[in-house]
């Protein structure tokens, strides 16, 4: 599965891409801007997106327009997820919008079970 | 006919009873002036009353004072004395009692045969009839009589109607003085109150004023606070520890006077009050009145004890009564600036909060977060290169955020201003924002105490005041400006402080309505502290922001590290 990480900050990409290659079959690759011309053929090919909206609400808008394409399935990051953020992300297109705390936690089953083919 | 040292006498009393001015010596003296001249024993004026056809005032010479009280009430001017009050002419009688119209004497009244009776008029209006009897050496009164009394009585009505007027006037001027004195001490109160704002610095003014003005041994004010009355300012002998007293509005003086909105005078202070405020326990007598602004009750004025020793006249209670009027707008007012402060300078720190909570969550937090996913990652990873790479960004990104958050707390209460005042406060922000901004800034502070002139440093809040704008100021120039030098002055001058923020940037215009919360605080801050703020700027002019700070009393200086100010 390729898994493709992007957002503002830096260190939350390189600390997604570490926790996401560890998996088994994952194949995951950083995406610093969304709007790159050579950025939109990747993100073409990905099967998933994890995406930082931090900081909040400035990754709302690329949310939107990646949600619109091909059906990606989309998990968004925050710091803090409040009920009005995370309603605010899934309103966005994200599949699932969790807090960056959790990361280590829940993203891995957060990415496995928007991956899943629904019953 | 008036033989020649009769007329010298009369002329003499003439003299001195014109040039008295008191009518009741005047009175006196005619009735004794009659007798006199004419060797009557007995005189007597029957005064008239409004309508002209009794008797209002009956005074008589002659009669001792038991006898007197033996007659009983005086007449009522019917018989011979109502011959005259209808036809005001001089009669002359050898026996009164002979007379047809005569009612005869009540039972004790002492014998009275030979009678002279003479109109006085004043300003040509019937005023009273002078009455003589019982001329002594037995023979009636005779022609001369007569002539001697109608000059007498003409000699009256100018000396009554000289006393009248005098008397008018007296009453006159009493009303105007009284009138002139309350103007100024409403005057007074609005000179003294003046620009003042203060509550409890009017209410004191207030409380002094009125004391003096009533002549009160105790002045109390007390103003009322939702469904009661607090004590908030005392003048005279009574103890300041009863300010904060609370009275109940139901069954206190004060209170019953605030809710009738009308003045009480009490020559027992009640034992309500006696409990109330033990103080004026000693109290005994009382003149309260109440403070009303536009219809509202404030509060009431309280005076306690005339230094004379009697009670409050009714010239006291209206005196208060007046001034009690302006002292109203001005404590109305004073309360008003009051709760407008409170509001705002609530309003100020709520701002300033949710900006703190702000940059917090945007800054730290955000930061935090990430650090975690990236060590998170780390932790799972088995390439050990990239475990290093990750440790190292982490730390870049930890020195970021404790540089973050040192910023962050230097905004919220600079440590260098507690502990050196102002002028190295102001060198370390200039010192954080040249660093991290690029600009040239050149820093003038010259303050008395910092360069020793003085030995007291300003209050917390006027420290404090001068800061923050040096610092909105400056964030405002690396925020909008594109500038590259900043000359930041700070100048003390006949107790002013004046800052001065002047950058060679893109300017704009200050007449256009937006303003942020930047420019909106400070000038709320100043309009705190008394001071002014102005900003001139035009577009591609650059910005020069100017900030006045009155100098108000400060507090000694000494060693500031660790002077354990409180804040
Ligand atoms: N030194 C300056 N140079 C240029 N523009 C300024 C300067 N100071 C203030 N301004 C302008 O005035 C506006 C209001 O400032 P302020 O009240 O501090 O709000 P804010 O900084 O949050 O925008 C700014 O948005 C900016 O357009
Ligand atoms: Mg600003």
């Amino acid at each position: 599965m390729r898994i493709i990480v992007t957002g503002a900050s830096a260190p939350v990409r390189q600390g997604l891409h570490l926790l996401l290659s560890a998996v088994d079959g994952w194949h995951v690759e950083q995406l610093r801007d969304v709007d790159h011309r050579a950025g939109r053929a990747r993100l073409r090919r990905a099967d998933l997106l994890v995406l930082d909206l931090d900081p909040w609400p400035n990754g709302l808008t690329p949310l939107r327009r990646l949600a619109l394409g091909r059906g990606t399935p989309i998990v968004a990051l925050v710091t803090s997820a409040t009920e009005a953020r995370v309603r605010d992300a899934l309103r966005a297109g994200a599949v699932a919008c969790l807090a960056k705390e959790r990361v280590a936690e829940d993203l891995v089953d957060a990415i496995v079970s928007a991956t899943s083919p629904h019953p | 006919m008036l033989d020649e040292r009769r007329l010298r006498r009369a002329l003499d009393v003439g003299q001195t009873v014109v040039s008295e001015l008191d009518l009741e010596v005047v009175l006196q003296r005619v009735l004794d002036m009659a007798r006199d001249l004419t060797g009557a024993r007995y005189a007597a004026l029957g005064i008239l009353d409004r309508e002209r056809k009794g008797v209002e005032r009956f005074l008589t010479a002659g009669i001792e004072p038991d006898v007197h009280r033996a007659i009983g009430d005086p007449p009522h001017g019917r018989g011979v004395l109502g011959l005259l009050i209808a036809d005001p002419r001089p009669l002359r009688l050898d026996d009164v009692s002979s007379h047809p119209q005569a009612y005869g004497f009540p039972v004790n009244h002492p014998p009275m045969r030979s009678f002279l009776g003479v109109p006085v008029l004043v300003r040509g209006e019937a005023y009273g009839n002078l009455y003589l009897t019982e001329k002594q050496g037995g023979d009636a009164f005779d022609e001369g009589d007569e002539e001697v009394m109608v000059l007498l009585a003409t000699w009256a009505g100018i000396a009554i109607g000289n006393a009248r007027a005098y008397t008018e006037e007296q009453e006159r001027r009493a009303e105007l003085e009284r009138a002139v004195r309350a103007l100024e001490a409403t005057t007074a109160i609005a000179r003294a109150v003046g620009g003042e704002t203060d509550l409890d610095r009017v209410l004191e003014l207030i409380a002094k004023r009125a004391r003096a003005l009533v002549d009160a041994r105790d002045l109390v004010i007390v103003l009322r606070e939702g469904d009661e009355m607090t004590v908030r300012a005392v003048a005279g002998e009574m103890g300041r520890d009863l300010l904060g007293t609370r009275l109940p509005l139901e069954g206190s003086i004060s209170g019953h006077v605030l809710r009738t909105r009308r003045p009480e005078r009490l020559a027992q202070v009640s034992s309500v009050l006696r409990h109330s405020l033990s103080d004026a326990g000693a109290a005994r007598t009382g003149l309260f009145v109440p403070l009303v602004f536009r219809g509202r009750p404030l509060g009431v004025l309280s005076a306690y004890d005339h230094a004379g020793g009697e009670e409050f006249t009714a010239e006291s209670e209206s005196l208060l009564e007046s001034f009690a009027a302006s002292a109203a707008t001005a404590v109305a007012t004073a309360q008003t600036v009051a709760a407008e402060g409170l509001r705002r300078s609530i309003d100020a720190s709520e701002r300033e909060r949710q900006r703190w909570a702000r940059e917090l969550h945007d800054e730290t937090l955000q930061q935090l977060a990430g650090l975690k996913v990236l060590l998170s990652g780390a932790r799972r990873s088995d390439d050990a290169a990239a475990v290093r790479e990750a440790l190292a960004t982490a730390i870049v990104q930890l020195d970021d955020g404790i540089t973050e958050l040192r910023r962050l707390i230097a905004d919220l209460r600079p440590a260098a201003l507690d502990e050196f005042g102002t002028k190295v406060a102001l060198e370390g922000l200039i010192e954080r924002v040249a660093e991290t901004s690029g600009l040239a800034i050149d820093l003038r502070v010259d303050l008395d105490f910092d360069e020793g002139r003085s030995e007291e440093r300003h209050p917390a809040e006027l420290e404090d005041a001068t800061y923050r704008i040096v610092q909105e100021a400056l964030t405002n120039v690396v925020k909008h400006s594109g500038a590259t030098r900043v000359q930041v002055a700070v100048v003390e001058r006949d107790r002013r402080i004046e800052v001065t923020v002047r950058d060679d940037g893109r300017g704009f215009d200050v007449e256009a309505p937006v303003e942020g919360f930047g420019l909106m605080g400070m000038r709320e801050r100043l309009e705190l502290v008394a001071g002014t703020f102005s900003v001139e700027s035009a577009p591609g002019e650059g910005t020069t922001l100017t900030a006045t700070l009155p100098v108000v009393a400060g507090r000694p200086g000494g060693a500031a590290a660790g002077d354990g100010r409180a804040r």
